[in-house]
């Protein structure tokens, strides 16, 4: 070294803050790898889920309604477990992914092989999933997510992912209720209402987020199309960026391909932003049906005005008409207390989460043991039926059953909301239009609707 | 349907005005960018929904006094974090200005929470028709606004300080030797680019945007390509460059789809700076 | 000062050492050992960002290249049956090859107007890899890498650490000797003034495109080793954020030297964790925030730069701060 320089008092007193930062993280880590006395046997549940970073509503809201039905779940005094011969108590342990795919596969790693949890449930956007789910499917952890909605999660081949469940409204199935209200419902309204003939095709335009999530609506829709032939055709398919808060181009674009109807696959900013410029500034006077991921207070009370008779996917329980079922009253049940705890109403993402932890508690306690495959097995092989399906579900699934199908994906009922604004009271009333078992209120054609060419 | 494209190309290009002429003016008299910047635009559209809910107040009446609290905060900003580190390297002041984007986002959301916020305007259902087309009168509004700063600028520009602040930006160091206090300058050039950037982040929230402290980014950015694109501290620049980009955006996402608008952006960009390496404006600043 | 070999691996080794050993006392623990390929990897992109910033070329785009050396090595090992290794470098090249295009377009370009650029190139590759090919990427689905072993293979994740520490080391030493070379030194050279450097008779577009075919090289190296590594890749990789971290990675540390790259990324990501297992919500971001400030208020020239006079310690670390931009 040709130059020595003394030390200044400054850089010493960094040094030794480097030093000690990185002696702690060292403490920290050999203390979380100590081997700790065996505490006495409770469930360790899993919970990684984006509490910062753009997704944190999402996240925050998931470890809201989990930690609810854990703690619904020990003041029963916890899950029968056969193996223990007695109720063993919940805990959950929630980690922050950041949204981050990196942090993500950290914090399932720190929670499969640290903290040696039984199950994970939890996470949310299918990019971060399919990072992480590679981590817990090497070590046979059964990974249940409500917050990711890419049908390939269950299908992907590269790995064994046989022990990974998905409870969301997965994307391909948005489109196979949406087309029959469509071709039910809406075609035979305006064909009445304008006198068109019975075989014109109803002329649908699809504004969609260019994101796995937005590409599975627009896939499940070609997809309805091509199998079921409704009288419906695609005039229209235009994709836009994550984000994106300028919509006019779009709307433009839309406008002149003279749609009767625009499916728009959003994310609540995007589907506010949209619904106030079609009609206010480029006059695309037509109706939009929004999806499942917006049935949420913030977007109806964010729409205001603009959300006037426009249509919005519902699985129930989010917003305030709980579908009708054997679900309804463990619905509205939930719906109560989420509010006196967090004084909002529960989200999608929450509700769907909420009973998916049901779910994986009663497939804990049907396998009578932790044993992680047996766990795995009963989950594959759950079938609610009921009474245990209406006090463990909160919104409706086909056949008023809870079981996986053969892909590990799940089946739920999705009904149309009409909005209706309430100039008086300020806010948006919701009524659901179709189909009819869950009907509270007629679908309406507005006055200033004009249908395409 | 073309003019209707030029139309809300134009009215694209006026919303990225005031955050880009903002951003260009803070480089003009101190060469740093504030990577911050759309977050100072977020946290002023917070600020006026936390008046204008917590008074009942009208939100145009709220913008003022949100400018005027995103102004200190910009100046304390300048002193306590860009002032200390100036001419330590470029990469220093970029690192706090990142830095500053992740101390601002969650400040909002800790003081906010993460939920998406919007700001009704009274005046929501009001359309105003100007030959062909209907206008909401928010956005009339939002033009008249921006166009009133952007003269208000121009005329500050013109006075005594106004001088100093031009001096200061041709060559700070003969400017401390005329005389200016460029400390008084500096943080002059911050109070005003914070105070536009609230001017903007509210005027966009009003016309029926929802936002949460994520929602800023996109803007940001192009505030940033607008400052590029028309060359680094130049007025004029920054507002013909937010044209360019407003139209060409516009049209690209009309005609090819949305997903081509960002990267249409920086491919224009990119296009324009292989042919003039210092942006269209480039090479000196220029405030007239 | 004599720049031999010792001196080199005087500077490397330490390094090399504490990630051989690091998995040893711990018995093997997949949580650590999965944490220190990553940070590896990070070590790897954040040395490459610095060999650009080294000739004055600061890049905001660097997740082009990443990202670009992920999907060319996951498609090369699906699509052309090649094992990983071999496809690595093979992607790595490519990478350089782009990176050299992209290089001539930055090339009349200087400080933030080069800066504006290389940020849009992520965002337009992203738009192509998600879009337009998406028949052969699966779009925004993503589409899956294959790992460097097979998980069926006992220690296979032993197996894969020590791999990952391999290629790495040898890529850090490979940028070290380069930075160190005559290359290196025209580099600087061109930084501090490139006027004069080309009075000199210092060719500096020949160079700077040199630097940029280097730099995206082990850019696109580090970027197919993450790819390989988590198994899956989507278009999320694209994101600003992975343009960003080596940027926070090099200053902090220290810019031009491997060992403030190195240094750098250690202690920002063992700092970040340290945060975050605190169990700090949003106030995690805040206080970040101000430590970077601070670290930046009271150590402009970087961490390294704190260490230099210290030869027993890091004496090859010595954060040059040759860079100027503007």
């Amino acid at each position: 070294m040709t130059q020595r320089r003394a030390v200044t008092k400054l850089q010493a007193i960094a040094l030794l803050a480097i030093v000690v930062v990185i002696a702690l993280g060292g403490l920290y880590y050999y203390m979380a790898l100590m081997p700790t006395k065996a505490p006495p046997r409770e469930i360790l549940v899993g919970s990684p889920n984006p509490l910062t970073g753009p997704a944190s509503k999402h996240g925050i809201e998931m470890r809201n309604a989990i930690a609810l039905a854990a703690e619904e779940w020990n003041a029963k005094g916890g899950v029968y477990v056969k193996e223990f011969g007695r109720r063993l108590p919940i805990r959950v342990i929630f980690k922050d992914t950041e949204s981050s795919r990196d942090t993500a596969v950290k914090v399932m790693t720190e929670l499969v092989t640290v903290d040696k949890v039984d199950v994970v449930i939890g996470n949310f956007g299918s990019a971060i999933v399919f990072a992480d789910q590679v981590v817990a499917m090497e070590h046979k952890v059964p990974y249940i997510t409500s917050g990711a909605s890419s049908v390939l999660l269950t299908r992907r081949t590269d790995i064994d992912v046989s022990y990974y469940f998905n409870t969301a409204t997965h994307t391909e199935l948005y489109p196979f209720y949406t087309m029959p209200f469509l071709d039910e419902a809406f075609r035979p309204a305006i064909n009445k209402k304008f006198g068109f003939p019975e075989t014109r095709n109803l002329r649908l335009a699809i504004l969609y987020q260019d994101s796995p999530y937005g590409k599975g609506v627009l896939e499940g829709c070609k997809l309805y199309i091509s199998k079921f032939k409704p009288k419906i055709e695609i005039v229209e398919a235009i994709p836009f960026k994550l984000g994106e808060t300028d919509f006019r181009p779009h709307l433009l674009r839309i406008k002149e391909s003279k749609p009767d109807f625009v499916y728009m696959a959003a994310f609540i900013p995007e589907q506010t932003a949209a619904l106030t410029q079609a009609r206010r500034d480029v006059g695309l006077n037509t109706l939009f049906q929004s999806v499942i991921c917006n049935d949420d207070e913030d977007f109806y009370k964010g729409v205001g005005q603009w959300g006037d008779y426009q249509f919005q996917e519902t699985t129930g329980t989010t917003s305030v008409p709980v579908l009708k079922g054997p679900t309804r009253e463990n619905g509205e049940r939930f719906v109560k207390a989420y509010r006196a705890k967090y004084g909002k109403l529960p989200a999608q993402m929450a509700t769907h989460i909420y009973q998916t932890f049901n779910v994986v508690m009663k497939a804990i306690e049907r396998a009578g043991t932790l044993d992680k495959r047996a766990i795995r097995d009963a989950l594959e092989g759950i079938e609610l039926r009921g009474e245990e399906y209406a006090n463990a579900l909160v919104c409706p699934f086909e056949g008023d059953v809870f079981r996986f199908t053969k892909d590990h994906l799940v089946n739920m009922r999705i009904a149309v909301i009409q909005m209706r604004w309430n100039e008086a009271k300020g806010e948006n009333e919701l009524g659901i239009v179709w189909p009819d078992e869950y009907k509270t209120a007629e679908l309406e054609i507005p006055p200033w609707y004009a249908p395409g060419a | 349907m073309i003019h209707e494209v030029l139309l809300w190309g134009l009215y694209a290009a006026s919303v990225y005005m005031l955050l880009s002429v903002g951003l260009n003016m803070i480089f003009g008299v101190m060469k740093i960018v504030n990577f911050a910047h759309g977050e100072l635009m977020i946290l002023g559209a917070y600020i006026t929904f936390s008046i204008a809910t917590s008074l009942s107040l009208n939100p145009y009446l709220a913008i003022p006094i949100s400018a005027l609290f995103t102004a200190i905060l910009g100046v304390a900003v300048e002193r306590l974090c860009f002032r200390p580190i100036l001419g330590t390297g470029k990469l220093n002041e970029i690192l706090v200005g990142l830095a500053l984007t992740y101390v601002f986002q969650n400040f909002a959301i800790t003081a906010w929470g993460p939920n998406l916020r919007s700001l009704g305007s009274p005046y929501a259902a009001l359309s105003i028709l100007i030959g062909p087309v209907s206008l909401p009168f928010d956005y009339l509004m939002g033009i008249g606004i921006t166009a009133a700063a952007l003269l208000a600028l121009f005329a500050f520009l013109r006075t005594e300080s106004g001088l100093s602040f031009r001096g200061t930006s041709q060559d700070s160091e003969a400017a401390m030797l005329m005389g200016v206090r460029i400390g008084r300058v500096f943080a002059l050039s911050f109070l005003i680019g914070s105070a536009l950037a609230a001017v903007a982040g509210s005027l966009w929230a009003i016309s029926g945007q929802m936002f949460n402290p994520f929602t800023g980014a996109h803007l940001g950015v192009r505030a940033f390509v607008v400052v590029i694109l028309g060359g680094l501290g130049s007025i004029p620049g920054a507002m013909i460059a937010s044209l360019i980009l407003g139209l060409v955006e516009t049209s690209v996402a009309f005609a090819f789809g949305g997903v081509w608008r960002e990267a249409a952006a920086f491919l224009a960009l990119t296009a324009v700076l292989i042919l003039r390496p210092m942006g269209v404006f480039g090479g000196g600043p220029r405030y007239a | 000062m004599p720049d031999g070999i010792p001196r080199v691996a005087a500077s490397i080794a330490p390094l090399l050492l504490a990630a051989a050993i690091l998995p040893l006392p711990f018995g093997g623990s997949a949580h650590l050992i999965r944490y220190a390929t990553l940070l590896w990897i990070s070590v790897l992109y954040a040395a490459s960002w610095n060999f650009l910033a080294q000739s004055g070329q600061v890049s905001f785009g660097h997740a082009a290249f990443f990202g670009t050396g992920a999907y060319i090595s996951a498609l090369l090992v699906r699509d052309a049956a090649l094992s990983p290794f071999v496809s690595m470098p093979l992607a790595s090249s490519a990478t350089a090859l782009i990176g050299l295009g992209i290089g001539l377009i930055c090339l009349r370009l200087t400080a933030w107007f080069l800066a504006m650029v290389t940020f849009g190139f992520p965002i337009i590759i992203q738009t192509l890899m998600a879009y337009q090919l998406s028949w052969l990427t699966g779009g925004w689905d993503g589409m899956p890498s294959f790992r460097l072993f097979s998980p069926a293979m006992p220690l296979y994740h032993i197996w894969e650490y020590y791999s990952v520490c391999a290629i790495v080391g040898l890529a850090l030493l490979t940028l070290h000797l380069l930075s160190r070379s005559r290359l290196g030194l025209a580099l600087r050279g061109i930084a501090q003034n490139e006027l004069a450097s080309r009075v000199s008779g210092i060719g500096s577009y020949r160079y700077k495109l040199l630097a940029f075919a280097v730099s995206t090289f082990f850019g696109g190296l580090a970027g197919s080793l993450h790819g390989h590594y988590m198994g899956y890749i989507s278009p999320e990789i694209y994101e600003v954020g992975t343009s960003l971290n080596p940027i926070i990675f090099c200053v902090i540390g220290g810019l031009g030297s491997v060992g403030g790259a190195a240094l750098g990324a250690i202690a920002v990501t063992l700092a970040w964790d340290l945060l975050r297992s605190l169990g700090l919500m949003w106030e995690r971001f805040i206080l970040f925030g101000i430590l970077l400030i601070l670290t930046i208020r009271f150590a402009p020239g970087g961490l390294a730069s704190l260490l230099r006079g210290w030869p027993p310690l890091l004496g090859s670390i010595r954060g040059g701060r040759g860079e100027r931009m503007g």
